[in-house]
């Protein structure tokens, strides 16, 4: 009996270890999404904004469409999501910190945030 | 006091040339709304912080210093007694029929 907990405990560990791990790859994922949504956002904006003027004709605003849905898909700006840049949680993340809820009370009350204090009245 | 229309129309106009505006009187739609946005790319490519400089990054930037890795050292060690056993790596086929040569047998 013990020894079957003890490798259910272990096996447990490594499934952890691999969630994170997972969490990390989406992290790195999404850090390449941001950066090819920098690298193109100018080009995004050039063919939206003629896409957008009805002066132009419509044989050019219909080019301008097929060039804007030929950029790279990764390239768009909702792709991307706020993740915890600590353990890569997508939801509950605190824009202003980075952080997932759970990171960030853990630093809170051990004081690592400058500024930030539990409320008590 | 009221002021003329096109005293009012003139003086729009010369404002939007001397502030860069665009003068659109007639409200038309422009792409000018997607112009006028801030950029917002270099603020979200800086989300995630930077990885901290590791020693192995070190190494990379000066190729020309003389290091040792212990662990890459080793590894080439056991790739050498591997090779020497046969236990290597098999041969990169070339041709379409070598590859297809053992495809569907178990050994």
């Amino acid at each position: 009996m013990g020894l079957n907990s003890k490798s259910e405990c272990s096996r447990r560990r490594q499934h952890l270890k691999l969630m994170e791990t997972r969490r990390e790859n989406r992290n790195i994922h999404d850090n390449q999404r941001r950066q090819l949504a920098a690298k193109y956002e100018l080009k995004h904006k050039l063919f939206k904004a003629f896409l957008r003027d009805p002066a132009l004709p419509a044989e050019a605003r219909e080019q301008m469409q097929l060039k804007l849905a030929k950029l790279p898909r990764n390239s768009s700006f909702t792709r991307i999501r706020n993740r915890c840049i600590f353990t890569g949680r997508p939801r509950g993340v605190y824009q202003l910190f980075r952080m997932s809820r759970i990171v960030f009370r853990e630093l809170a009350s051990r004081g690592a945030l400058n500024g930030i204090k539990k409320a008590s009245w | 006091m009221a002021v003329a229309r096109a005293r009012m129309h003139e003086l729009l106009k010369l404002q939007a040339s001397l502030f860069n505006h665009s003068f659109n009187p007639s409200n038309a739609r422009t792409g000018n709304s997607v112009l006028r946005e801030r950029l917002i790319g270099p603020a979200v490519a800086s989300y995630y912080p930077k990885r901290p400089v590791s020693i192995k990054d070190i190494v990379r930037m000066f190729p020309e210093w003389e290091t040792f890795d212990e662990a890459e050292a080793e590894r080439i060690d056991n790739i050498a007694i591997l090779k020497a056993r046969g236990k290597g790596p098999p041969k990169k086929k070339r041709t379409k029929e070598e590859s297809k040569k053992n495809k569907g047998k178990k050994k």
